[in-house]
């Protein structure tokens, strides 16, 4: 089994898959610092201070604002009454949510791509998994070689796996690195706080604690991992069923894109909770934004995926384990 | 090199048959290959060949018989039965983005024990030594043919499955492809060689399945099933038309319009005869001082053989 896994790791590094996921990163993530720094900067020139608690006083009194104009729907009223809350503890207990600083970029930038871009990395190289033996070919001689195919097809999952997570590894490591060179390499033990819960009303704070940045990047990516495998899980069934690395990436990723925008539109829909897509922004619950239909909570949407995901490895196997390869 | 004909065969097929929703793609499909015999499994392209030789290595499933492998059942016992084969199943594609060294480590690390040793051993038996270090994107058709052979004999298989090896090949690359299966053969390796050219399969087997709209039409020895089949002989000589009435009196010989093949200063002449008349009509030509200067035997393409083997048989 050892060396059927180490196959299918040759074949994904050696066909350059990888290094494009790598590239990828290599390239935006310092466009994000910039990005990043840029707003920093500015933001420190309109207030004419780099005091953090008057930048964060600001930020309140602009929610304030905000919330007595007629128009807000109740949605974003709710969202914006939930921000203004955890500003306000943020001041109150005398710790700075913005912090300038490598783990701070590394644990924002990390919560930003929790629903949308290492997935889509992730799907690069997931997809192309099964059907890349089907382009080439190559399942044929796969395929007669005497190993059970329920063996063949465990060995690239586990392969997929493994660069799963490589690449969430490597995304906050390379987020770390980069940024440090900008905002320095401090913040590990920065306290952030989480156990925010949002329940219909506002946010309830009593369980509320503080966490060092470090610890809380590594609950961050723990989080992540759990939802991008699922991704993963679901792009390797449709290369399974599409024996097409570009069909398979379509279909994932207006899949995903698709579930950006219903996060955005879908709070009155109630059953769209049971909709993987929805389910991706685990980071929310540890932060304490307001999930996209009330009522979600973390085991919920981890419930969610992971019936998602064993469904799409039963399927998986079983269409593998049955198919005939007639071209 | 056919002493193993009386021992059990390697390969044995019965009553194999692939239907897709209600169209039969193979019907019944039957025959034995030997140890140590080169069976050709000759048919018309669209045939049902490569569905036949797809069932025999596991990659679809028969709607109903049985493929054995050294007593192993495909379907029931496919790590077994797929443990004494090697095979290509059209064309040998491997990764282009592995060298070939990588190639075979590939697949030798699905097959568990092989040396580091059988791969320069495989490597030197298809003469692929020196390029065994180049990606499979930088070989010629030929080169990968060779190496999809090398990877087939990896695991020392009691059979070699190989669909169309000389397609694509040069005259050279196909004659050394021939001379390589014979050697394998010649040590004891049962070889099913698929093929829709009956004059390769003359020249390359012992025994030969013929098949035709996804049935097996004969299985039987290539000269065994081409003896009584009248070839057409062409003689080319230098007086067209003293040879044709020479000819026309030798017996069991019918004289046919057209000078097919006559070149040059050459005149020829096109007979309907049965081989063993060739000597006695050479005979003749020459006591009627006809200047021979070469007699063909033309092998009837597998389209009109099949036809005429076809014919009264039923299936229209």
């Amino acid at each position: 089994m050892l060396g059927l896994v180490y196959n299918e790791i040759l074949k994904v590094v050696r066909k350059k898959r990888f290094y494009v996921v790598l590239a990828i990163l290599a390239v935006l993530i310092p466009v994000f610092t910039y990005a990043q720094y840029k707003t920093t900067v500015e933001q420190q020139e309109r207030l004419g201070t780099k005091d953090w608690r008057i930048i964060v006083q600001q930020e309140i009194v602009d929610l304030q604002n905000r919330l007595t104009s007629a128009r807000l729907s109740d949605e974003w009223r709710r969202l914006l009454q939930i921000r203004l809350q955890q500003r306000q503890y943020y001041l109150e207990h005398d710790i700075n949510p913005l912090a300038p600083g490598a783990v701070t970029f590394a644990r924002v930038f990390l919560e930003r791509s929790a629903s949308l871009f290492v997935p889509l990395l992730v799907v690069v190289v997931a997809a192309d998994m099964v059907s890349g033996e089907h382009t080439g070919g190559t399942i044929k001689l796969l395929l007669t070689r005497p190993v059970r195919r329920w063996k063949i097809l465990l060995s690239k999952y586990l392969a997929l796996q493994l660069f799963v997570s490589l690449i969430i590894a490597v995304t906050v490591l390379l987020a770390y690195l980069i940024s440090g060179v900008v905002f320095g390499y401090g913040g590990w033990t920065m306290p952030v706080l989480t156990g925010f819960q949002v329940t219909g009303e506002g946010v309830l704070t009593d369980r509320v604690h503080v966490l060092p940045q470090g610890l809380y990047l590594l609950m961050q990516a723990g989080l992540v991992w759990y939802a991008t495998a699922v991704v993963a899980t679901l792009s390797f069934l449709l290369s399974v069923l599409l024996r097409s690395t570009a069909a398979a990436m379509g279909t994932m990723l207006s899949a995903l894109i698709a579930g950006v925008i219903l996060t955005e539109m879908v709070s009155s829909w109630q059953t769209a909770k049971y909709l993987f897509v929805v389910n991706l922004q685990l980071t929310d619950y540890l932060a304490g934004n307001a999930p996209p239909i009330e009522g979600m909570t973390l085991p919920f949407s981890l419930a969610v995926l992971g019936v998602w995901g064993a469904a799409a490895l039963l399927a998986a196997f079983w269409v593998f384990t049955r198919q005939d390869m007639l071209t | 090199m056919n002493a193993g004909k009386s021992r059990t065969p390697v390969l044995s097929v019965r009553g194999l048959s692939k239907r897709i929703g209600r169209r039969p793609l193979v019907e019944g499909v039957e025959f034995d290959v030997y140890p140590g015999e080169v069976f050709g499994f000759l048919g018309p392209n669209g045939a049902g060949k490569t569905t036949t030789i797809r069932m025999l290595v596991g990659l679809i499933r028969p709607s109903s018989g049985s493929v054995t492998i050294a007593g192993y059942d495909v379907h029931r016992q496919p790590e077994e039965a797929l443990r004494r084969i090697g095979c290509i199943v059209e064309n040998p594609e491997l990764y282009p983005f592995l060298t070939g060294r990588e190639n075979l480590l590939h697949f030798a690390r699905m097959i568990g024990d092989v040396s580091l040793a059988r791969i320069d051993e495989v490597a030197r038996i298809v003469g692929l030594e020196r390029r065994l270090d180049d990606k499979v994107k930088t070989y010629s058709l030929g080169m990968r043919q060779r190496l999809g052979i090398a990877q087939a004999l990896l695991a020392c298989p009691e059979l070699l499955i190989l669909d169309e090896p000389t397609n694509g090949l040069d005259p050279a690359g196909i004659r050394e492809m021939r001379e390589l299966i014979r050697s394998l053969a010649a040590e004891g390796l049962a070889v099913f060689v698929s093929s829709h050219l009956l004059s390769e399969v003359q020249l390359m087997c012992d025994r030969v399945a013929l098949i035709h709209r996804g049935r097996i039409l004969r299985v039987g020895r290539v000269d065994e099933l081409l003896a009584g089949e009248e070839g057409r002989v062409v003689w080319h000589v230098d007086n067209a038309e003293e040879a044709r009435r020479v000819l026309a009196a030798v017996p069991e010989v019918q004289v046919l319009e057209g000078d097919e093949g006559a070149a040059g200063g050459e005149q020829a002449v096109v007979c309907h005869m049965p081989y063993h008349r060739i000597p006695e009509a050479n005979c003749r030509l020459a006591n009627a001082h006809v200047a021979v200067y070469g007699i063909v035997r033309k092998i009837p393409s597998l389209e009109e053989w099949f036809l005429r083997l076809t014919e009264g048989e039923g299936i229209a």
